[in-house]
């Protein structure tokens, strides 16, 4: 009897806790980092234009939503039917969709070996990447940046048979290395030959898909690239170190290698070129910069 | 009930499984420790976070799979033999006999967890970490719950299912446990039907994963979480319950 009072003493105890500790506004935790993302916004000038603190942000909790919006705090119905990092264009303009810093904790630091300081920094780094997306979608008359976001099918396709060629991945990490050099050595010639030997077998075995392959990578280095350059530049800040500049050894499947793509020819561009204004509206890609 | 869990131990303490989990646990804090001190300084940084972060992850991870390993037979073969019956005789209601088996699985799978430990435990004395004796403490209070929530997870599916498929679901819950808060992102985000059905079942897992944060965060003086520290908590309260009123239930079935 005495265990049976412990146990549903603890139990009211238990539920005391979770009751005190219940989600009913954003948590300490994730406001503190969006209050200093934008405070690192006002500092910090990115990208021409760029203001992180210009959109309002949702915090998405599964069952219950919290939009950030100067300040101010409101309880609303998740507008997004899944749970994830992203912009979204509504009526009154774009939005910046998160997850609760816990959360973010929870899904990427699963060997327990990534400190609270580097998840912290990863999520406000996340935050001006979504938050450029949601410049670009303003700032576009060019691209569908919303369909950019959703990846057709026939493009994966095209992927997936490209990721399992080993004389592709070959070409890929060759022009790869070669960018690493273009970036370090300033050797644009030894890049481009790596790029026409890449597009040149891209064409054999393409055939009628190479110029839609090509559009969408070109799409893909531009729109992802440029935020994947924001937000490593983000990254570099909170860090106080510069991320090395390295040619990978292994070829990465999937998306993630136009992202690492994309903001190494940004890099490159840096270097000696005012390319950033108005980039979006040019129809031009990162390649047509370099070359 | 005392002398069943003492029983219990006495027949299920080797010392040779006692020295095989204390050379394990040495080995993956020496791994750890060389592995990563080597690629930390190729960063250019330094990490205890890493070194113990993973340490802690997969010490508790191991601890357990071997609390599956001890926990898989003892109903089963409880059932089988005389004992059963015997206790009955001297008034122990089988409702008690099988919370005493559980109570020995768990003080067992205890013990196991800590020896794992002993080679990281030398390793904080000797590398001198910058952590509170406090901190340590409610560390090994949450790897030791850790252990408890997993063991008891595996006893309560050895009541009801065949010890082979209680083990097979029970190493399946451990990794899907462990990867909780990974999945439940993944799911989520893929919407729909499907991921709203997957996100109910995500939450009657284990929360491991959940419990894996607590004892870095303690460790490394960096908790805040109080949210999450109640709903573990009260998930462990729950399977608690759950496993009582189902010894209950299996007993009057039995009868």
């Amino acid at each position: 009897m005495k265990i049976k009072r412990i146990y549903f003493f603890i139990g009211i105890c238990l539920v005391a806790g979770m009751y005190f500790t219940k989600i009913d506004s954003i948590d300490k935790d994730s406001l503190n980092l969006i209050e200093r993302a934008r405070e690192m916004d006002l500092e910090q000038k990115l990208w021409p234009g760029y203001k992180l603190s210009k959109y309002p942000i949702d915090v998405n909790y599964g069952s219950v939503e919290f939009r950030y919006d100067n300040g101010e705090i409101i309880r609303q119905k998740p507008t997004l039917e899944v749970l994830a990092f992203t912009a979204y264009p509504e009526e009154n303009g774009s939005v910046i969709k998160v997850l609760p810093k816990s959360m973010l904790r929870q899904a990427i630091n699963i060997m327990g070996d990534i400190s609270n300081k580097e998840i912290e920094h990863y999520y406000i780094a996340s935050l001006f990447h979504e938050g450029f997306h949601a410049f670009q979608f303003e700032n576009s008359d060019v691209f569908d940046i919303e369909k950019s976001q959703n990846i057709s099918e026939e493009f994966m396709n095209i992927l997936y048979i490209l990721d399992h060629d080993e004389k592709y991945q070959n070409l890929w990490l060759e022009e790869e290395r070669a960018l690493v050099d273009y970036y370090k050595k300033n050797d644009k010639e030894a890049w481009l030959i790596a790029y026409n030997k890449r597009t040149k077998y891209l064409k054999e075995i393409l055939g009628d898909d190479y110029d839609f392959y090509m559009e969408m990578e070109n799409e893909k280095e531009l729109i992802e690239g440029t935020a994947k350059y924001i937000e490593d530049k983000v990254l570099d800040i909170l860090r106080g170190a510069e991320k090395e500049i390295e040619s990978l050894d292994l070829y990465q499947k999937g998306l993630n290698k136009f992202y690492e793509r994309g903001r190494l020819k940004c890099l490159i561009l840096d270097k000696d070129k005012a390319w950033k204004e108005n980039l979006f509206n040019l129809d031009i890609t990162l390649t047509d910069l370099l070359l | 009930m005392k002398a069943v869990i003492k029983l219990h131990l006495k027949e299920n303490i080797k010392k040779n499984s006692f020295i095989i989990f204390a050379i394990l646990g040495t080995i993956v804090s020496l791994i750890v420790l060389f592995e990563l001190e080597f690629s930390v300084n190729g960063m250019k940084s330094t990490s205890d976070y890493a070194i113990y972060g993973i340490q802690w992850r997969i010490l508790s991870i191991i601890a357990c799979l071997a609390g599956v390993t001890l926990s898989m037979n003892v109903i089963a073969n409880h059932r089988q033999g005389t004992k059963r019956e015997l206790l009955k005789l001297h008034g122990l209601p089988v409702y008690k006999q099988y919370l005493s088996l559980i109570s020995g699985n768990i003080i067992v799978a205890f013990l196991m967890a800590l020896i794992l430990c002993l080679g990281m435990f030398v390793q904080i004395i000797i590398k001198g970490t910058d952590v509170t004796f406090f901190g340590f403490l409610m560390a090994l209070f949450f790897y030791l719950l850790t252990i408890l929530i997993s063991t008891l997870f595996i006893s309560l599916l050895t009541i009801i299912f065949p010890s082979v498929v209680a083990a097979l679901l029970g190493i399946m819950i451990i990794i899907l446990g462990n990867l909780r808060g990974t999945l439940e992102i993944i799911i989520g985000n893929k919407g729909g039907i499907f991921g709203n059905i997957m996100t109910v079942f995500l939450k009657f897992l284990p929360p491991l994963d959940s419990f894996g944060q607590l004892i870095i965060d303690f460790f490394m003086k960096e908790f805040s979480d109080f949210s999450k520290l109640f709903s573990s908590l009260f998930y462990l309260w729950l399977l608690i319950g759950v496993t009582y009123l189902l010894t209950k239930v299996v007993e009057r079935n039995e009868n």
